[in-house]
Parts: C-alpha cells; structure tokens; sequence
C-alpha cells in the first residue's frame, strides 16, 4: 500500500476517536468546574469530606475561607483548561492528517506537561487547603500519612508517559521529514 | 551538493512533460518538481530504476557529478 493511502487509513481510523477524546475533554473541564463549584458551596460537605480525608474533628469554614479555597481550586482548573486546549490542538493536527508532525508532538508534550503540572499543584495546595479549613496545625500526623493519595502517582505515571513518548515522537516527526525528501 | 540532477535535460530530450513522467513512474508532481529542482535529498534505487525504463536511459544520464568547494 503506498504511504498516502495508509496516511488516508490511519485519519479514517482515528476519526472518531479523536473526536470522542475532544467531547471527553471539554466534559470533564465542565464537569469538574461544576463539581468545583458545588463543593466549595457547601459548608457542611466540605467539612464532613475533609474530615474524612485527613481526619481530626470537622469545622465549619467560614464564607471567606470557602471562596480562597475555590480560588486555589480554581488555580488547578485553569491547567486543566490548558490541558484541555493542548487536547484540542493535538486532535486537530490528527484529524488534518499530521499524525507524524512536529507540531503534534509538540502539542503532545503540552498535555503532560500541564497534566504533571495540575497534579503536581494539586498535592502541593493540599497542605494550605487544609490549613485555610482547620484550626490545628497544618501538618499533623492525621494529614501527613494522607497527603499523597495512590492516584497522585497514577497520574504522574500516565502524564509522565504522555511527556516521554511526546519526545519519541518528536524524533520520529524530524526522521519522517527527512525520509520525505527521498523521493 | 555535487551531485546533479540532469532530469529536465532527458525531458526536454524524449518530449515528456514532468507531469506524464509523474504518472508513469507513479510518484506526485511535487515529487518530480523536487527532483527537478535539486531539493530532493536523495533518490531511492526503484524511483531511478523507473525514470530510466519509462526515458530509456542510464541512471549516469541523469545524475552528474560537479565537483565543487567541500560542505561543512
């Protein structure tokens, strides 16, 4: 099979794919910004699940404390949205067919470097989250032991991977240009 | 790069355009236009086998080498 038609198989086959990582993206963008939302809203919920989180006795946090812990919230979700926008181009470079270019796998390398990044925001802003809402000291015996979840390193495992094969990727882009100008 | 390509010279000689040529040896125009203009890095061993049946030439007819000041 000559190297266009498999060029035009491969797009037919990730066509939709591509276009259901796109939905799924901005889903959960939506998604999490909602669900976000709705926690910070609820006093009473907010102090039962980090109470269960990083046990102790739940307190209630005031109106002002909610609203700085959306704001750190809201500072994760805005790498998310990066992440989303990296998605978004990375698909688009596919579904115009540049699957082994240099700007996909730049677009590649975006997605896990801002996914390594939310995740690692995420257990950083941990230990301050938890000093706006409790009273005790922020880095008791309770927090420390539940600071770092199992996912933490699922994420930093997968976006790790995204990163790594961006790289490779790369490489192959450069290689498939220059093999390009055999003719 | 020394080596030149002398495709247009053979074209010219066996009154082919560039693009029946195409067709023939079933590359793209672009492909040829490289060839033609000296962008192309290098030319596959099957590509010059099929220009030289489809021209009826030697593979020395259309590749000379000028030599010229060395590259870096």
């Amino acid at each position: 099979m000559p190297a266009i038609d498999k060029q035009t198989a491969l797009r037919a086959r990730i066509v939709w794919p591509c276009r259901a990582i796109r939905a799924a993206a901005i889903g959960y963008a939506a998604w999490s910004l909602l669900r976000v939302g709705a926690f910070w809203a609820d006093a009473e919920f907010v102090a039962r699940a980090f109470s269960g989180w990083y046990g102790g006795e739940p307190a209630l946090a005031d109106g002002l404390r909610r609203a700085a812990g959306f704001g750190l919230s809201l500072a994760i979700w805005a790498l998310v949205i990066g992440g989303v926008v990296a998605v978004w181009r990375l698909t688009g470079h596919y579904l115009a067919g540049r699957v082994f270019s240099v700007d996909a796998s730049v677009a590649l390398k975006r997605v896990g470097q801002l996914g390594l990044a939310a995740a690692a925001l995420d257990i950083a802003l941990r230990p301050v989250i938890r000093a706006l809402l409790s009273p005790g000291p922020a880095l008791d015996p309770h927090f420390l032991a539940r600071w770092v979840r199992p996912e933490d390193l699922l994420y930093a495992a997968v976006f790790g991977a995204l990163w790594v094969l961006a790289h490779v990727l790369e490489s192959a882009a450069s290689l498939s240009d220059e093999v390009e100008q055999f003719v | 790069m020394p080596i030149v390509v002398e495709l247009d010279v053979m074209l010219a000689r066996r009154k082919m355009r560039s693009k029946e040529l195409a067709e023939r040896i079933g590359l793209s125009e672009q492909q040829v236009s490289m060839l033609r203009s000296g962008r192309a890095r290098g030319v596959r061993f099957d590509t010059l086998a099929r220009i030289c049946e489809v021209l009826d030439c030697q593979p020395g007819d259309l590749l000379i080498h000028r030599a010229g000041p060395p590259q870096d």
